[in-house]
């Protein structure tokens, strides 16, 4: 499964991409800022997206909106400071699946990410039964 | 309702039912069951067997419409069951139900049957007990919802009585947020109201969390019916997991907890109710809240431990004392009915210098809480109430307690240190002699700085380089001896006894480096005389005067070492003290100087105008003299530190008192000095 990582900061790019080191991740895309991780999504459609909010460019809930526009199934996973539930919340409404709240731990990303990739797969199941029927 | 059902409990199993056990092979001749059926007008059905073999199940309902057909006995009754079977077309034998499966289930499973077999009755398999009793008896189905319906009732009941005692608050919503029907009496408490039933949780919420809050708790009850997002990963995100609340009845704060779990989902994943759980952790919160505060004063009780470890026993005991009469001023303010704004800003310098040497010393719980005791003064001292009552001076009375309360802590710690020094060391402390409060941790004459003394110098040798100003003053323009000091012990407010000090530099280099560190400004205590130079009566007045140049040198004096790196001296600061003696001209002069930035002329011209002077007018000497009026500090901001605008002058009036006089030299970027002359000290004998 690829992953792409959003986050404007190398930091906590790395410490998620530590996480995913073991397990079933095959790879791992990262982006700076919305508008790349767009163009990264469009070009690789990865099954899974961790997603920060507040960043340069285009912020996450932009780019969530957007995603979700290529891709209505997209498991995204918020992972930002918790300044506002109310932007916590728009983010959810928006389409991603869950959030999680810096500062993180290893373990929290796995499994995040665990939790994640199962939610991937039932909609993946779901879609091959919509196409067989 | 038979008997039966009195005894039945919400777990009651199959075998707890009565059971009829008419078995019959399938050969026997359908007028015997006829017969029976008549005799019997309770028996709900008979067993029909072949070789013990299960092949059906006649019911009385079944063999009543079967001999109601026309020439129905004529027909069935000679013949044998199976032809009764044939003809009711029961082409397989009924379930079997196992003794001890629970009643509902087997409920649950007979209502399944098709509608033909709805209510006939189920067939019981008997535990093998070797006396000839059947294998297979029948229970009569009304027999089974009678009890299904018993035992709703009871789980009903114990459901309600959940409900009704259980602490935590349960309710379940729909999709459109609407409380259900049943929910825990603790909900009806928790929210103030009886009437939730079909009302939207976000609407009770609102007078009790606000607006804003309420429909935060809607969009996020939006989320949690959204099947894309992920129950666990939006727990975090929950507005509600502890949310301060007020509960309408009575307005009391509360602080409410609610946690949400998914239940009900239909086929196509939707989800259709969540369970809701509210526990008020008003005293949960209220405690963690004070062990918080327990933890924190645990560690600053540790903190105060290694502070008091680390500071001489003889300045701390010196501390507390100057502490003691504090707290007696603070008492005696607003006492009299007289204006206790004079006393308190007295009370607040003498605070003040305290705070600092505190701070010097290391002490710096003792420095905070007094900078904390220095504020209230200055609250009071400034504000616009009169003063004259106990009760105008209130806030004054809280943080006199508190001060009070840390003092009588640090007293409890030196007596419990002086109790583990006798067990520690009782071969050396003589039964006697009081050990010392604290274990010494310098040698009592030792120097602060290991610095070599210097000998006697002449009185017209400069030991500070710099200016030579200072060195010519007593000879050429202070010729006649100052004023002998008082006789009397210096008052309250004055720095403590003279005798009580033995080492005028002890913990000054110590308080230098503390301080500097804190700052970032490394520094350095130099003295080029012993303490046997400074006579006994001035050693308190020079150990305060050392402490509070030592501060004013660290906050305002010395630049940063790359500042000083800039303007090519050492980047640690030096502070340099030196005696000259003087007995011909009868007075005793000492020299504290050290390398800093100097005075600033430009920000005391600016300070001027606080003492009611103009600053443009003053000239350099004059500017210089200010730092001694009351309420005078260059420093921008109030700190732990500096900033209020005593402490210097506290030095002065000391000096000023024992008859002395106090000169400050300063040259921008190079130096700042203070030049202290006294009188010439008369040896006791011959001042007896």
């Amino acid at each position: 499964m690829k992953l792409l990582i959003v986050d404007d900061s190398l930091i906590v790019r790395n410490a998620i991409a530590r996480a995913t080191a073991q397990g079933d991740i095959t790879e791992v895309l990262r982006a700076e800022d919305g508008v790349e991780a767009i163009e990264l999504y469009r070009t690789h459609r990865p099954a899974l997206v961790t997603m920060d909010l507040t960043m340069p460019r285009l912020d996450g809930l932009g780019a969530i909106s957007a995603i979700r526009a290529l891709q209505p199934n997209a498991s995204i996973l918020v992972i930002s400071a918790l300044n506002s539930h109310k932007m916590a919340m728009d983010a959810i409404s928006r389409g991603a699946c869950g959030f999680l709240t810096k500062p993180f731990t290893e373990s929290e990303v796995i499994d995040a990410l665990d939790q994640l990739m199962r939610h991937a797969r039932k909609h993946a199941a779901e879609e091959a039964d919509v196409t067989a029927g | 309702m038979p008997d039966f059902a009195a005894h039945l409990t919400a777990q009651s199993i199959l075998r707890e039912l009565p059971s009829h056990d008419q078995t019959f092979d399938v050969s026997t001749k359908g007028e015997v069951v006829g017969a029976l059926f008549e005799a019997q007008p309770g028996l709900p059905g008979v067993i029909v067997t072949q070789r013990d073999g299960l092949l059906g199940v006649i019911s009385r309902r079944r063999y009543l419409r079967l001999v109601a057909r026309q020439f129905g006995p004529e027909v069935f009754h000679p013949r044998p069951l199976q032809v009764m079977l044939d003809a009711l077309k029961i082409q397989s034998a009924p379930e079997i139900f196992d003794p001890a499966v629970p009643i509902q289930a087997v409920v649950q499973r007979s209502l399944e049957r098709p509608a033909v077999q709805l209510y006939e009755p189920v067939v019981r398999r008997e535990s093998p007990s070797g006396d000839g009793s059947p294998a297979l008896t029948l229970v009569d189905f009304p027999d089974l919802l009678r009890a299904d319906a018993r035992i709703s009732a009871l789980r009903n009941a114990q459901m309600k009585q959940i409900l009704a005692t259980v602490r935590e608050g349960f309710l379940l919503i729909d999709r459109q947020h609407r409380i259900a029907a049943e929910y825990s009496a603790s909900v009806a408490q928790m929210l103030g109201r009886e009437d939730l039933a079909d009302r939207a949780l976000p609407d009770v919420l609102a007078p009790m969390i606000g607006p804003e809050k309420a429909e935060l708790c809607r969009d996020y009850l939006g989320i949690l019916f959204d099947p894309n997002a992920i129950e666990n990963l939006i727990a975090s995100i929950n507005p509600l997991r502890e949310i301060e609340a007020r509960r309408p009845q009575d307005r009391a704060a509360l602080i409410l907890a609610f946690r949400f779990v998914r239940g009900e989902v239909d086929a196509n994943g939707d989800i259709l109710r969540v369970l809701v759980r509210i526990e008020d952790v008003t005293r949960a919160a209220a405690m963690a809240a004070e062990l918080e505060a327990q933890e924190l004063r645990a560690r600053a009780r540790v903190d105060l431990v290694f502070e008091l470890v680390g500071t001489a026993p003889d300045d701390l005991m010196r501390l507390l004392d100057r502490l003691d009469a504090v707290l007696g001023a603070a008492d005696a303010l607003g006492q009299d009915g007289e204006d206790a704004r004079p006393a308190l800003a007295a009370l607040f310098r003498q605070v003040h210098a305290i705070k600092g040497e505190a701070g010097l010393l290391g002490l710096g719980t003792l420095q905070r809480r007094l900078h904390g005791f220095e504020g209230t003064l200055v609250d009071l001292r400034d504000g616009e109430l009169p003063l004259r009552r106990a009760s105008d001076l209130a806030p004054l009375r809280t943080a006199r307690d508190e001060l009070s309360g840390l003092i009588d802590e640090v007293r409890g710690l030196v007596e419990q240190f002086r109790r583990l020094a006798r067990v520690a060391a009782p071969a050396q402390q003589p039964a006697s002699s009081q050990p010392a409060p604290v274990q010494q941790p310098v040698a009592p004459q030792a120097a602060p700085v290991q610095q070599p003394v210097a000998p006697q110098a002449a009185p017209a040798q400069q030991p500070v380089a710099p200016q030579a100003a200072p060195a010519q003053e007593p000879a050429a323009s202070q010729p006649a001896p100052v004023q002998q000091p008082a006789s009397s012990q210096p008052a309250a407010a004055q720095p403590a006894a003279d005798a009580a000090v033995d080492d005028p530099f002890r913990g000054v280099a110590q308080a230098l480096e503390t301080l500097g560190q804190r700052l970032g400004k490394p520094a350095r205590f130099v003295t080029r005389a012993a303490p046997s130079d400074v006579p006994d009566i001035y050693r308190g007045l020079v150990r305060d005067a050392l402490i509070q140049f030592a501060r004013n040198a660290v906050v305002h004096g010395f630049e940063l070492p790359d500042v000083r790196r800039g303007r090519g001296k050492a980047p640690v600061g030096t502070l340099q003290f030196a005696v000259r003696h003087h007995p011909k001209h009868g007075s005793i002069e000492f020299v504290v100087q050290d390398d800093g930035g100097g005075l600033d002329e430009d920000a005391l011209r600016a300070r001027a105008q606080d003492v009611g002077l103009d600053g443009r007018a003053l000239d350099t000497a004059q500017l210089a003299q200010l730092i001694f009026r009351p309420g005078v500090s260059t420093a921008t901001d109030v700190t732990l530190d500096a900033g209020r605008g005593v402490g210097l002058d506290l030095v002065h009036d000391a000096v000023v008192s024992r008859g002395g006089r106090i000169r400050p030299h300063t040259k921008r970027g190079a130096y700042c000095a203070f030049q202290i002359l006294l009188p010439w000290p008369i040896p006791a004998e011959d001042a007896s």
